[in-house]
């Protein structure tokens, strides 16, 4: 019975997005949210269970807002969640992430299965999922969009540019996931309330083994603004208005 | 001396990397190191147009791309690049980060922009929160990795420097084998070249509207593109015709945004139009704050009057 570890970064909402003066971006009043793609690797990992058994451990690293997705992914299907939390971590680039989320995992007994998601919201960086395989030096089967196990070893699809690529690897091993893999359910009142009863185990950056060598960023931001738009904004009134300004924007 | 390494599969990517990389060695003065995947012409095409030397590296044929991240990780750490420009295919944004976990380096993930200062420190731009924001960032120790879109910088002409091209067979990963590789369909419209695209979003009610979409973009001598739920969740039209972040980038001299309402996503693949007019029934609808024209209106109404409209207008 497959042990699957999902790994789910709680991000700002990018649909809670302003832009202030200068084209700065402001996100002070954005909410938080499971990131979309980790949701699908939620999804996938009770799917999985629910048809090998086996058990789900959610994990993710930030600083103490994380406290707050304990419960939201537990009622996704996991068993128990771990944190990597802790003050420093709270704005970790992808070198930190990994080291830090392949740190927990060590913690861990065993395990099969490792699934992310294809990339956050926010960076969609892209690089956690492979960076934690190279880390753990385990394959890592990046942009699947259909997963099958089969025994000890598990079949993917990579929907990559030109194509599919089927793949067959022997676990364990880290898998990306696409949106198109699974469609997530909502938790329902039940899934809510059972969340709260499962068990969080925190890890800080001093039980991760973390010195300054993995706290030191590797990349720094200088800036984030609003990619630029001075569009026109003109309104019409009518379709025949804009009838119109279609065939000149034409000719 | 400044040590450039540039890494594609692609070769028409990877000649662009030797090219800007060539240009970066010579503002410094620094060598080029073109690394080709796969295929040797690659590696012989980048030493014409300006590397240095060229390292080949042999990968067994079902074998993936990412199994060659040891192996170029080792590489690397005998030969202590400053700068590594992948090229960001898929594939090659996960070796390039297994590659920087190996070396414990930092990697700028495509980057649509690279700026290298005198001091050789590299500075890059890259979209963040799926297109509502563009971050700049620096490296902050000496080995750079970046991974840059395809087609960021222009094919270089011919510029023959070095000839030796060193292979390096890439040990097998038994755990990971490729059984079956097929080919993706092309059946939508090609928005990604059209000078008009007709977008439609989820404020299409039902398919069989698609009909009049279809009409208007044909009197405009377009193409219809759409948003990403019209085409992964309702399934209305292809994958390959929806617009965004995630889906395909336009750039068309008229985009006509029906129905749709306009989310950073949507908005990344689309921002280059030359003109932008949208139709949407939600006067507050994101997408007037990023259109040159805007009407609200219903599209149930709109569609027919704006297919007689354009009628009257000869078209
Ligand atoms: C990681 C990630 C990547 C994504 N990538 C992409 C991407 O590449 N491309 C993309 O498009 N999306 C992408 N999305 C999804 C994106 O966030 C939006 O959900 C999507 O673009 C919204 O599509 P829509 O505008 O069709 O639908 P909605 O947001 O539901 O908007 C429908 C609009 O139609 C209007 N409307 C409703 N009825 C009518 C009517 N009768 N007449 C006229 N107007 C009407 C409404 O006012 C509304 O503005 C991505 C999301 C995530 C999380």
């Amino acid at each position: 019975m497959p042990n699957v570890i999902v790994c789910y970064k709680w991000v700002l909402d990018e649909a809670d997005l302003r832009v202030g003066p200068g084209g700065a971006l402001n996100l002070d009043n954005a909410g938080r949210k499971i990131s979309e793609y980790d949701r699908n690797a939620l999804e996938e990992a009770a799917l999985i269970t629910e048809k090998h058994g086996g058990t789900i451990t959610a994990v993710s690293l930030g600083g103490p807002e994380i406290k707050a997705s304990a419960k939201d992914a537990l009622s996704r299907g996991p068993n128990s969640v771990i944190l990597a939390m802790d003050p420093t971590l709270q704005a970790a680039d992808a070198h930190t992430t990994a080291l830090g989320l392949a740190a927990a995992v060590r913690t861990l007994s065993a395990y099969d299965l490792i699934l992310c998601g294809e990339g956050s919201g926010d960076q969609y960086a892209q690089q956690v999922g492979p960076r934690m395989a190279a880390l753990l030096r385990v394959p890592c089967i990046s942009y699947v969009n259909k997963l099958t196990l089969d025994g000890d070893h598990v079949i993917c699809e990579r929907k990559l540019e030109e194509g599919v690529e089927v793949v067959r690897a022997q676990l364990p091993v880290v898998v990306t996931v696409l949106p198109d893999l699974n469609k997530p359910r909502i938790p329902g009142l039940k899934q809510v309330m059972g969340a709260a009863k499962k068990p969080q185990v925190v890890l800080d950056a001093k039980a991760l083994g973390f010195g300054t060598a993995e706290l030191t960023p590797r990349l720094s931001t200088l800036a984030v603004k609003a990619p630029l738009s001075n569009r026109k904004k003109l309104r019409v009134q009518n379709v025949a208005e804009l009838a119109q300004q279609l065939v000149s924007a034409l000719s | 001396m400044s040590k450039i390494w540039v890494i594609s599969e692609q070769t028409a990517t990877l000649l662009e990397l030797t090219g800007e990389a060539r240009r970066l060695a010579d503002a410094k003065p620094g060598t080029v190191t073109a690394v080709a995947l796969q295929d040797r012409t690659a590696a012989e095409a980048a030493l014409a147009h300006g590397a240095d030397e060229a390292l080949w590296l042999k990968l067994a044929e079902n074998q993936p791309l990412e199994a060659a991240a040891v192996t170029l990780s080792e590489l690397m750490r005998d030969a202590q690049p400053n700068l590594v420009l992948f090229g960001a295919t898929l594939r090659a944004r996960d070796l390039a980060a297994q590659v920087a976990a190996h070396l414990g380096a930092a990697l700028g993930s495509c980057a649509t922009a690279l700026r290298v200062q005198a001091d050789g420190h590299a500075e890059f731009e890259r979209i963040v929160y799926g297109g509502g924001g563009v971050s700049t960032q620096a490296f902050t120790g000496p080995l750079q990795l970046l991974t840059i879109s395809p087609r960021t910088f222009a094919a270089p002409a011919a510029n023959t420097r070095g000839t030796s091209i060193r292979e390096v067979n890439v040990p097998v990963d038994a755990r990971v084998t490729i059984t079956a590789r097929k080919a993706r369909a092309q059946t939508g419209a090609d928005i990604a070249g059209a000078t008009v695209v007709v977008g439609v979003g989820r404020g299409l009610s039902k398919k069989e509207d698609l009909a009049a979409v279809q009409q208007v973009a044909s009197k405009l001598g377009g193409a219809v593109g759409c948003t990403r739920p019209v085409a992964e969740d309702l399934q209305w039209l292809p994958e390959e015709t929806y617009i965004g972040i995630s889906g395909r980038k336009i750039a068309p001299q008229l985009y006509l945004a029906l129905g749709l309402s306009g989310q950073v996503q949507h908005l990344a693949g689309m921002r280059d139009s030359k003109l932008v007019v949208a139709i949407n029934k939600d006067e507050k609808a994101p997408i007037f704050e990023h259109a040159d024209v805007g009407l609200v209106a219903a599209l149930e109404t709109a569609l027919p009057t704006l297919i007689d409209e354009l009628t009257k207008l000869g078209r």
